[in-house]
């Protein structure tokens, strides 16, 4: 059974209507019996009655105007808005062009010297490749074959390689990271790296690398080879291409290392393993 | 057209079917700012500011239903921020005496059978509660003159059922307090049952 003190405290919800059906019936059994919560339940009812009759006549209406003053408002707000709209847009509008013309021409002033860029970029992108290699070997031309190829499409198109390829003279080759995936950018960092520590003895390694550089026998099998590359180098920094890449073949007893200049005849071709020539060789 | 779609046309952009609510709910919104500020051309003012908010932050109601209640919210912040200004300002010009209100309650002509008498005891009993503080004054408001339910009530000002079922039987406690002194006087009034309650209590049962 309920206490006075929990029933009056619930009271004014009981009158309202707003307790739970177990509640109200708990409150209207303990009103049966205790003529003193009655008495504050009809007080309770009254007082609802007096609030509900007091605000009952407040039928008040706005002044006619007041719905013109909001529509004009509302007109007011809403031209703002368009005129923000249309500023926010403006000023991304020029903050792209701004960005887009700033670009160009921190492009135009770090170009390379391309005959185009996509050719460059190409080229990038495909060297990479190279240094995943896992490929058989298919001797469709003679090893000699294969080297005198390379050979004449890089003397064809590089005339520094043309220039320097007798004295085995490299340089370093200056990748552009921004331009390439992960894997080629740590490809890039590494060569790059390596290529700062010895700058300076660049040349006399280089030659040196060369001199060691042994002799793959040719084979008339076909034969799978695990390269890995070591250097990738070019004959001028201020232009990556051609680029010579310096390789390690790690699964054949014979040859260990080599060397092979990417050939340049403006579209450069992806390499793989199968093009570099077992017994190819920088040395004339 | 119901309230959901010319919400939905409103958030979309289209100014008529917002003006076709502000006609729709103008008159709510108003009464609402009257009981609240009991001053018209603060309750219009009031009103107008309720509705411009409203058309700025109508991209943010995620529940179209609940246009109304989101409304009588934004009414009520408004409302409040207009009632402590002007209540800055009145205190500022005149101090507050206190006797007004018992000015009110101790007026000896009142004749609770006429008419006019009885509209201005409900005059008022408005008054008294727009002298409670905030939060019990909104609650009768919204209960007794916008017929809103607990859990209506509840949704408008952000608090649980609970605590609204407490504030309101607070609110009314703290009118049985004001108008008991009034209401003594009116022994054999149609309100004769309230003024039981201005005498001394003998206990609970």
């Amino acid at each position: 059974m309920m206490r006075c003190e929990r029933v009056l405290k619930m009271l004014d919800a009981y009158v309202d209507g707003a307790l739970s059906e177990r509640d109200a019936r708990s409150i209207a059994s303990h009103l049966q019996y205790c003529p003193n919560c009655r008495q504050k339940w009809k007080e309770a009812q009254n007082l609802k009655q007096l609030l509900d009759d007091a605000f009952s006549d407040f039928n008040l209406r706005p002044s006619l105007l007041l719905e013109a003053r909001i529509e004009r408002e509302i007109c007011a707000k809403q031209l703002v808005l368009h005129r923000q709209v249309n500023a926010r847009r403006s000023a991304v509008i020029f903050a792209v062009a701004a960005l887009t013309l700033i670009w160009l021409i921190i492009a135009y002033l770090h170009r390379p010297e391309l005959p185009s860029t996509s050719s460059r970029k190409q080229t990038i992108e495909t060297l990479p490749e190279v240094a995943l290699e896992m490929r058989e070997v298919k001797p469709t031309l003679s090893p000699h074959q294969q080297g005198e190829k390379a050979k004449r499409e890089t003397e064809s198109s590089n005339p520094h390689f043309k220039q320097l390829a007798g004295k085995q003279i490299f340089a370093s080759a200056k990748l552009h990271p921004k331009s390439m995936t992960e894997k080629k950018v740590r490809l890039a960092k590494s060569v790059s790296k390596q290529f700062k520590r010895n700058k300076l003895q660049e040349t006399e390694q280089t030659a040196e690398m060369s001199e060691e550089l042994p002799r793959i026998s040719p084979t008339t099998e076909a034969q799978t080879l695990l390269v890995r590359v070591e250097r990738i180098l070019s004959l001028n920094p201020a232009n990556p291409i051609p680029v010579t890449i310096v390789y390690r073949v790690l699964n054949t007893p014979v040859g260990r290392e080599g060397a092979i200049a990417i050939p340049y005849d403006g579209i450069i071709q992806p390499i793989s393993v199968a093009e570099i020539p077992v017994n190819f060789s920088l040395q004339p | 057209m119901s309230d959901e779609e010319l919400v939905k046309q409103a958030i979309d952009g289209d100014e008529r079917a917002f003006m076709a609510l502000v006609r729709r709910y103008e008159t709510a919104i108003f009464r609402l700012a009257m009981a609240l500020l009991g001053h018209r051309e603060d309750a219009e003012d009031a009103t107008q500011d309720t509705f411009v908010l409203a058309f700025r932050r109508l991209q943010t109601l995620r529940d179209a239903s609940s246009f109304p209640l989101w409304l009588r919210k934004l009414a009520i912040r408004v409302c409040l921020r207009y009632r402590r200004r002007r209540t800055a300002e009145r205190e500022f010009i005149e101090p507050l005496s206190g006797e007004r209100e018992s000015e009110i309650l101790f007026r000896a002509d009142l004749d609770p059978e006429s008419e006019v008498e009885k509209s201005e005891l409900r005059e008022l009993v408005r008054r008294i509660v727009s002298e409670l503080p905030e939060p019990f004054q909104v609650v009768i408001v919204l209960y007794h003159m916008d017929g809103l339910s607990y859990e209506e009530i509840a949704k408008v000002l952000g608090i649980s059922i609970g605590t609204v079922r407490s504030r309101l039987a607070r609110a009314r406690a703290m009118l049985r307090t004001k108008l008991a002194s009034l209401l003594k006087q009116w022994e054999n009034s149609p309100f004769s049952e309230l003024a039981a309650e201005a005498k001394p209590r003998t206990g609970d049962v």
